[in-house]
């Protein structure tokens, strides 16, 4: 007991003599005694985030910005990943056809909703051979070659040929994608 | 600086729209609605076209698929009445869960081959009923949502071999077998197109689906089985008869005698189905009557 109000005494002195405290005794004792109780500090107002974004434009202006690079960036990089996921292997087939006797051989099928705009096979020189190519993501696919844009055949080297619905001959081209195939191995 | 925040909030908006913006601009470009109109000039036909069409996009039908689907029906002179008609079923079946472009893909190859119209409409009950089987069974082999590119594609496949005249026994057969085998849906696949291939080279139905229950049964890889059609075809060529071919096959298959020219391979590149047609043609054999005309005497 003796011992703290030596202490008191010293640090009440020391206070005193702290040069930019410019204040009464009576104020350093009260100081003191709320200091000891801690009491001071208890009626300050809190800290929120509105203060800072009032009395901080700065902090609050990284912090939009920060956001603002963030999300769309995050949005970016998860839209690439999704594509490269959703990405397939495209291969690239020939197809080719022997006739001498047409004029113009198209190649359609269900790559090209059947269509008759469909890709043209170029003649390979006077040999009657007709050479077709195209690019194609893996699956399955009906084809047939269409002879002057009226009679159609079967592709007579493919290996698969299939019947339609309907009772008619197509062929059929499978392109399986490798690496899901090993995957599963 | 607040000008400054502005705008940079301002352009990166404007880059993360900037695709759907550009996607947008697109495809306005040639809205299905003007290539009906061009396609069936007559406002009635156009106009009941148009709103089946809508419908079906706002369904999720791809708007490109449905363009494709009403071109090609009209670039082959078909009546606006039966394409409305072939739209609603596509309709119908995307609904229950069918493969939409696999049904168009089957209706617009009837019309371009020139079947008649009454043809293609009677087909399609049993169209239906196929390729709900065939849609089951896929689901089977590939339960989850994230497999849908894999069931979509088993039961392209599936349907093909039904329409080939396979049985749904047959199919059910070899199911039940590879699900036996504990086999994923890819596996399933190969299967049924190494099944396609042996049948195209002349062997009977039930033959060729008793030599690929023998492959699966018997632990045959996905590479094993992509080969096994060209050991057929070299066996084929020797001109024994098919069923004493079969019966050899399944011997050999029940000895243990596996196909050696791919099992060490661990991966191939990527363009292997397409390398392998490409060097085909009628002047380039395929590799196994290549293989037979080097042994024969």
């Amino acid at each position: 007991m003796r011992k703290n109000s030596t202490h008191d005494t010293i640090l009440i002195e020391k206070l005193k003599n702290l040069p930019r405290i410019h204040a009464p005794d009576s104020v350093i004792k009260r100081l003191y005694t709320l200091l000891k109780e801690g009491e001071l500090g208890k009626d300050a107002p809190s800290f929120c985030a509105w203060d800072l974004i009032r009395f901080r434009k700065s902090v609050f202006i990284t912090m939009v910005l920060t956001l603002v690079i963030s999300v769309p960036l995050t949005l970016f990089t998860a839209s690439l990943i999704e594509r490269k996921n959703r990405e397939q292997t495209t291969y690239i087939v020939r197809f080719m056809y022997e006739n001498s006797e047409a004029k113009k051989v198209q190649i359609i099928g269900d790559f090209n909703y059947w269509s008759k705009e469909g890709i043209e096979m170029r003649k390979v020189g006077d040999s009657g051979l007709w050479m077709g190519e195209l690019r194609l993501k893996g699956g399955i696919y009906k084809y047939i070659f269409l002879i002057d844009d009226s009679a159609w055949r079967v592709d007579p080297s493919s290996s698969i040929c299939v019947t339609d619905n309907f009772g008619n001959e197509s062929s059929l081209i499978v392109l399986s994608d490798d690496q899901e195939e090993y995957r599963d191995l | 600086m607040k000008m400054f925040t502005l705008t940079f909030i301002t352009l990166c908006i404007l880059f993360v729209n900037t695709k759907g913006i550009l996607d947008a601009s697109v495809k306005r470009s040639v809205t299905v609605e003007q290539a009906i109109t061009e396609f069936y000039p007559d406002p009635d036909a156009s106009s009941s076209l148009i709103q089946t069409a809508l419908s079906l996009i706002k369904n999720g039908i791809p708007q490109e698929n449905v363009y494709r689907f009403v071109q090609t029906a009209a670039m082959n002179a078909c009546p606006h009445e039966e394409v409305r008609y072939y739209m609603d079923i596509v309709g119908e079946f995307h609904k229950s869960g069918m493969p939409s472009e696999l049904v168009m893909n089957t209706i617009l190859e009837g019309i371009v081959k020139g079947v008649r119209n009454e043809k293609i409409r009677a087909s399609l009950a049993s169209t239906e009923k196929r390729l709900l089987f065939c849609a089951e069974i896929a689901a089977s082999h590939a339960p989850k949502h994230r497999e849908k590119e894999k069931k979509d594609l088993l039961a392209a496949s599936l349907f093909n071999a039904l329409n080939s005249g396979f049985q749904e026994g047959d199919l059910l057969l070899l199911s039940s077998e590879v699900q036996t085998q504990k086999r994923n849906a890819h596996y399933f696949f190969v299967s049924i197109n190494a099944m396609m291939e042996i049948k195209s080279m002349g062997f009977r139905n039930q033959d060729t689906v008793k030599l690929i229950h023998a492959c699966i049964s018997n632990d045959f890889s996905i590479a094993d089985m992509k080969v096994y059609p060209r050991i057929v075809a070299n066996l084929n060529d020797t001109l024994k008869k098919k069923e004493l071919i079969v019966e050899e096959l399944i011997t050999q298959i029940e000895n243990g005698e596996k196909p050696v020219s791919e099992k060490s391979v661990t991966k191939k590149p990527s363009s292997s189905s397409s390398d392998s047609r490409m060097n085909r043609s009628p002047g380039n054999p395929p590799k196994g009557s290549e293989q037979k005309g080097g042994n024969s005497p």
